[in-house]
């Protein structure tokens, strides 16, 4: 900002410089210039150097090489002869860094060196100048401010000030009043104007005249203006942070929000997982608890000892009981191993067609509708026989308990290195907005209290077969049924790294 | 006194079990799978003493089954038991107050108590 600032007063025409008070100043004036711009610094470096030549007065300029160069343009445009000046020693330039390092020991001004170099020039110049005037114009002292060595700076003004008290000169001494920008500068600022007989504010106060003692006050204002400009600045700049910050938060929190949410949906589903599994093993419990209440009565009961057939007739129903339950469990053993990621499979060589087959008959016992197979004699290949069986079982449990008790039809058959295994119901079929989700886990197409089930073996036959590096997909018309396709290599993998399955939770 | 009794259930097993143990009680016991058949069967078949009925089945379910037979009025006078499993958070209890509840797993004795109040 305050970059712009100056960028912006430095299209502007460069206003009026303190005309009476540089033109003619009085011997042993001991002057500041504050200033914003080094245009303006290089007019009025100018102007009081080329007043006091053309007056016949002599000149020493120690300053930066911009200024130089400018006031030696100047004087050649107002038709000074400058070589013939300098050699006549009536005017004396040099570097501001490197007259001051030659000044300095330990950062600090020496009086010796200073009253032998500068004194001496100044000495010198007197001995040429009309009437022994002359003028010296310093920068310095500003560079020492610059440096951050402002207690250097305060220390050579005193010696400038003790030689002006020794030899009788004018002196010019021009500081940018950016080395006073913070409020803390205020008390360097004030020794500043001290050590000086004037005080000139900076080109921003545009005054051509003397008015009196308030230009020290005028300097001064501008001295906290700048410091207040500072702190602006600062100000903003936190303002700016904290709304980064700010930002910073919303987001961190939005991203809470999400995972809260999450959690709760992941212990939305915990909860719906506990309610379903209670209410699927309730089913086998109650009629494995009937059918042993029903065994304990008739023995109660028995006069004499029951009849075997009887018995063991009841016995087969409490074992069909227990083992459903056993699979209940599997189940449950299953989806927490793949949700750990560690599904396991063993890949060996395997007939596609007698899996499949073995998998239809098994399901045959338990289904009301006709189960129709369509499998050549053989499919040689390399496979996990067991999650084969297992996706087939899960596929033909989903058309029996959707298939309406309409014919079931499953199809295997191999095309080149696939094999394709087809399970078509004429079923009830599924709403083509519930499709995309059925492969989710406890994702169902159908309301719970409808049909029951974990929602899981859809999702279990997409683990497996993905696992087996195969594709599972369903096509469905709803109300006429679905036919699921699962698409395998014929050869799977069955190297180790390949046996073992990470999936993704 | 006939002591028929009809069980409406999509589980084979609870069916299997239930018939079983009422029959061995000395009841005359029928079994459908859904509460369409059930309709079908009561609208042809003498009529039960009581009906047991399950609430979670495909086609025409518990809740169904019980509006579609409280608006025949051939049908509305028969005793119902609703013996259920429930227990998933969108079931909603059988809002019936003519309707005793027992829940699964069955208690044989409660289950009896119950059904002897009709037959």
């Amino acid at each position: 900002m305050q970059q712009t600032r100056q960028q912006e007063s430095a299209l502007k025409h460069i206003p009026p410089i303190r005309v009476d008070l540089l033109s003619k100043p009085s011997e042993c004036h001991h002057i500041v210039q504050f200033y914003e711009n080094d245009e303006f610094v290089g007019e009025v470096l100018s102007h009081f150097i080329g007043v006091g030549l053309s007056r016949g007065d002599a000149a020493v300029v120690i300053a930066a090489e911009p200024r130089r160069r400018r006031l030696l343009k100047h004087l050649v445009d107002e038709g000074f002869n400058v070589e013939a000046a300098r050699r006549a020693g009536l005017l004396t330039v040099l570097d501001a860094r490197q007259t001051l390092d030659r000044l300095l020991t330990d950062g600090r001004p020496d009086t010796q060196r200073f009253n032998q170099t500068v004194g001496g020039m100044v000495q010198q110049s007197a001995s040429i100048g009309h009437r022994g005037a002359v003028r010296v114009y310093g920068e310095m002292v500003n560079l020492l401010c610059e440096d951050g060595n402002s207690n250097a700076a305060l220390e050579l003004e005193q010696l400038w000030s003790d030689l002006t008290s020794r030899h009788s000169f004018s002196l010019l001494c021009a500081y940018d009043i950016a080395n006073f920008h913070r409020a803390a500068d205020d008390v360097t600022f004030q020794q500043v104007c001290r050590a000086h007989t004037d005080v000139i504010p900076t080109e921003s106060y545009p005054h051509n005249e003397a008015i009196d003692h308030r230009e020290r006050e005028i300097s001064r204002l501008q001295q906290r203006a700048r410091a207040l400009e500072t702190e602006i600045d600062r100000r903003e700049q936190l303002e700016e942070a904290l709304r980064d910050r700010l930002r910073d938060l919303e987001r961190t929190k939005e991203a809470l929000r999400a995972q809260s949410e999450e959690l709760a949906e992941a212990l939305r589903t915990r909860d719906e997982f506990l309610s379903i599994a209670s209410h699927e093993l309730r089913n086998p419990l109650n009629a494995l608890q009937l059918q042993v209440a029903s065994l304990q009565r008739a023995a109660e009961r028995a006069t004499g000892s029951l009849a075997p057939e009887w018995v063991f007739n009841r016995l087969k129903k409490v074992r069909e009981q227990v083992v459903r339950l056993g699979k209940l469990i599997d189940t449950f053993w299953e989806v927490s191993k793949i949700t750990a990621g560690k599904l396991e499979l063993e890949v060996q060589k395997l007939d596609f067609a007698t899996v499949v087959r073995g998998a239809v008959e098994q399901s045959k016992h338990e289904s009301p509708s006709l189960l129709l197979l369509r499998a050549p004699g053989s499919i040689p290949g390399c496979s996990d026989p067991l999650r084969l069986e297992q996706v087939v079982a899960n596929l033909l449990s989903n058309a029996i308990r959707y298939g309406a008790g309409q014919p079931i039809e499953v199809s295997v058959a191999a095309q080149r290195d696939r094999v394709l295994l087809r399970v078509s119901d004429r079923g009830i079929g599924i709403a083509p907005e519930v499709v995309s989700r059925i492969f989710d886990r406890f994702e169902r197409a159908t309301p719970i209290r409808k049909f029951g089930g974990f929602g899981l073996g859809l999702w279990m036959n997409k683990q497996i077969v993905e696992a087996l590096h195969g594709r599972i997909s369903v096509e469905s018309t709803p109300g006429r049924g679905s036919t699921f396709t699962v698409d395998l290599p014929r050869y799977a993998d069955s190297s180790p790294e390949h046996s073992r399955w990470s999936g993704e939770f | 006194m006939e002591r028929r009794i009809l069980i409406i259930d999509d589980d084979a097993g609870a069916r299997d079990a239930l018939s079983s143990i009422l029959g061995d009680e000395g009841f005359d016991v029928v079994c459908v799978s859904g509460g369409r058949e059930a309709l079908d069967h009561l609208r042809s078949a003498p009529r039960p003493s009581v009906i047991l009925l399950d609430l979670t089945m495909p086609e025409m379910d518990g809740w169904e089954f019980r509006s579609a037979q409280k608006q025949d009025p051939s049908l509305c006078e028969i005793p119902v038991i609703v013996v259920s499993a429930a227990g998933p958070l969108d079931q909603t209890p059988i809002d019936d107050i003519n309707v005793e509840i027992i829940r699964k797993p069955v208690d044989i004795d409660k289950l009896l108590q119950a059904i002897r109040k009709y037959c």
